[in-house]
C-alpha cells in the first residue's frame, strides 16, 4: 500500500501511522470501489456511501490502536462487507430462514418483464442480479466479487455450507437463463 | 445421479471452490455428453459477464471526502494547518520573489548557455555524470534535461521524464532539484529513484539521505522522505507516503532481485514487470506460497530453473506466456 505509512514490525502485523493527508489519499483511492462493493450487497447507493464513510470514520477514530493483520486495503474491504451485511441483517431481515427457501415475490416477476425490454447485456446483468432473491444474491455477490470461500460465506451469513452451495447453483441457473434468453424462467428452475 | 449434484459441482467449479477429486468427477460427467460441456461453458460465460456489475457505478468522491472531513477531528495536524495558514502570505511573497529571481537569472543565462538533453530509446539505458559530479542512470524511454551552466547556478536543476536513479554529490550550498511532471524533488546529497508511472503518477524511492518531494501545484504539502521511504504524487495532485520492502524497483538499473519470504503472487508480479513477460498458473493455490531467493544478473532461463526447483513445478513457454504447470 503506498497511501499510508505502514511500519512493518513483522510479516503478519502492522501498526498504522496514518496522518490526514495519507488518510485522504486512502479515501480518494478506495472510496469508489468500496461503495460499489457495498452497493452490491445493500442495493442502494446512498446507504452504500454512508456505510463506506462510516468505515473510514471508524478507521480514523481507531487509527492509533488498530492492528491490521493483512493489508489496509483488505481491512477496508472486510469492514465494508461486514457493515453492509450487518445493515441487511438488521434492517431488512433478509436472511431469515423462510427467505432462504421462500417463493418469489411479484417484484421479481415485474423485474422479469422489465428485463425483457432490455437489450444490452450489461443492463441484463444488472436486472438479473437485482432480481435474485436476496439471500441468493448475497451468496453470489460474496463469492463472485469478494472472493470469499463457501465456508467463509456460510459463517458470515450464519447458514450452512450446503445452503451456500444450493444458493450458488440457484443464482447461476437464474443468471444463465436470463442472460441467454433475456428471460428468467423463474417458475421452472425454482423447483 | 441427481442433476442438482452436478449443478452444485459446476457452480463450485466457476466460483473456484472445487477440489481436485471433485474436478475429476465433474470432468468425467462432462465427458459423457457434449451438451453438458456446453452447459458448463455457458455458466462460465455467465460468470464472466457479471464481472463489471454494477456497470457505470459512480460516486462523488470529492463531495464524500468533504462530508467525512468535516466530521473527523484532526488534533495535531489541525494546528499545523493553521500555522501554515498564518505564514501563507509570507510564503507566497517569498515564492513570488523566488520566481522573479529565477526568471531574471534564467533570462540572463539564456543568452550565454544552452540546454543539454540526454535521451534514451526503448530498451536503452544510459549512465551519465553531471558537471557537479553527480551520477544519473536513465531507464529506457526517458530523458534528462539541464542547463549547460547547471553547476554555476544557485541551484542545481534538472528535468526528468520517465525513470531515473540519482546519486547526488553533496553540496549544502547548492540544493539539487529534479522536476518531473508537476513535481519537485529536492535534495542536498543522496541517492534515490524517480519514476513517472504510466498512469501519470510520480514516485520517488529514497535509498540514502533525505529528500523533499512536493507537487508544484501544492508546495505546502511537502513530503520528507528518508531511506526506505517512497513518496507518491498522483496525477490529480494527491500526496502519499509509504515504505518499500525491497529494492526490486531498481532492477532496471542493477539487474538484481531479492525475495524474502515473499508470496509467489508478488514474486510473479515483480518478475513480470522486470522481464516484461507474463505468467499463467495452472494452480492458483501456488500464489499463496512464500519463497526466499535472490537473482543477480540472472537470465530468464536461470530464473525459471530456480522457480521450478523451489515450487516443484514445470515452467513452459507457450506463445507469449510462461505456463506454470504441475510436475
Amino acid at each position: 500500500m503506498f497511501v499510508t505509512n505502514l511500519n512493518k514490525d513483522n510479516n503478519s502485523e502492522m501498526s498504522l501511522m496514518l496522518d490526514i493527508s495519507g488518510f485522504e489519499a486512502l479515501f480518494q483511492v478506495n472510496y469508489q470501489s468500496l461503495c460499489a462493493s457495498s452497493f452490491r450487497i445493500v442495493q442502494d447507493k446512498d446507504i452504500a456511501e454512508d456505510i463506506v464513510q462510516d468505515v473510514f470514520y471508524r478507521l480514523w477514530e481507531k487509527r492509533d490502536s488498530l492492528i491490521i493483520t493483512s493489508s489496509l486495503k483488505a481491512y477496508l474491504f472486510q469492514s465494508t462487507i461486514n457493515q453492509s451485511l450487518n445493515y441487511i441483517k438488521k434492517y431488512k431481515n433478509a436472511l431469515k430462514r423462510e427467505d432462504l427457501y421462500g417463493s418469489e415475490t411479484m417484484e421479481d416477476v415485474n423485474d422479469v418483464e422489465q428485463a425483457m425490454a432490455l437489450k444490452e447485456v450489461n443492463q441484463r446483468v444488472e436486472a438479473a442480479v437485482k432480481a435474485l432473491p436476496e439471500a441468493c444474491r448475497m451468496v453470489f455477490i460474496l463469492s463472485r466479487y469478494d472472493q470469499l470461500s463457501y465456508k467463509e460465506i456460510a459463517s458470515k451469513l450464519d447458514i450452512s455450507v450446503k445452503t451456500v452451495e444450493g444458493q450458488m447453483s440457484k443464482a447461476l441457473k437464474h443468471l444463465r437463463s436470463w442472460l441467454l434468453t433475456g428471460l428468467s424462467l423463474i417458475n421452472l428452475f425454482f423447483f | 445421479m441427481s442433476d442438482e449434484k452436478y449443478w452444485n459441482l459446476m457452480s463450485r467449479y466457476v466460483s473456484n471452490e472445487l477440489s481436485l477429486e471433485e474436478t475429476e468427477e465433474l470432468l468425467e460427467w462432462l465427458g459423457d455428453d457434449p451438451v453438458r460441456a456446453e452447459l458448463l461453458k455457458e455458466l462460465q460465460d455467465t460468470w464472466d459477464k457479471t464481472k463489471n456489475y454494477p456497470e457505470n457505478f459512480k460516486v462523488d468522491t470529492r463531495a464524500a471526502w468533504q462530508k467525512l472531513r468535516s466530521t473527523i477531528a484532526v488534533e495535531k495536524t489541525d494546528d499545523q494547518v493553521r500555522r501554515i495558514d498564518s505564514f501563507r502570505w509570507i510564503k507566497i511573497a517569498a515564492m513570488v520573489l523566488l520566481v522573479l529571481t529565477i526568471g531574471v537569472l534564467s533570462y540572463k543565462q539564456l543568452s550565454t548557455s544552452g540546454l543539454i538533453e540526454v535521451e534514451t530509446l526503448a530498451g536503452q539505458h544510459k549512465e551519465l555524470i553531471l558537471p557537479d559530479g553527480s551520477k544519473v542512470w536513465l531507464n529506457s524511454n526517458s530523458s534528462l534535461t539541464y542547463e549547460e551552466s547547471f553547476n554555476s547556478d544557485e541551484q542545481r536543476t534538472v528535468k526528468l521524464t520517465g525513470e531515473g536513479f540519482f546519486e547526488i554529490k553533496r553540496n549544502p550550498d547548492k540544493p539539487f532539484i529534479v522536476t518531473t511532471g508537476r513535481t519537485l524533488t529536492q535534495v542536498l546529497g543522496t541517492s534515490f529513484n524517480i519514476k513517472q508511472e504510466d498512469e501519470g503518477n510520480i514516485k520517488v524511492s529514497v535509498v540514502t539521505g533525505k529528500v523533499s518531494f512536493k507537487s508544484k501545484d501544492n508546495p505546502v504539502q511537502e513530503l520528507f522522505l528518508l531511506p526506505g521511504d517512497a513518496g507518491l504524487i498522483t496525477k490529480e495532485g494527491y500526496v502519499a507516503k509509504s515504505s518499500y520492502e525491497d529494492q526490486n524497483f531498481l532492477f532496471w538499473k542493477n539487474k538484481s532481485l531479492t525475495f524474502q519470504n515473499s508470496p509467489v503472487s508478488q514474486v510473479i508480479k515483480t518478475l513480470e514487470g522486470a522481464y516484461e513477460i507474463s505468467f499463467r498458473l495452472e494452480n492458483s493455490a501456488l500464489l499463496n506460497q512464500r519463497i526466499t531467493t535472490s537473482f543477480d544478473n540472472a537470465s530468464l532461463n536461470d530464473v525459471s530453473d530456480v522457480l521450478e526447483a523451489l515450487l516443484d513445478v514445470k515452467i513452459v513457454k507457450s506463445d507469449s506466456v510462461y505456463l506454470v504447470k504441475k510436475k
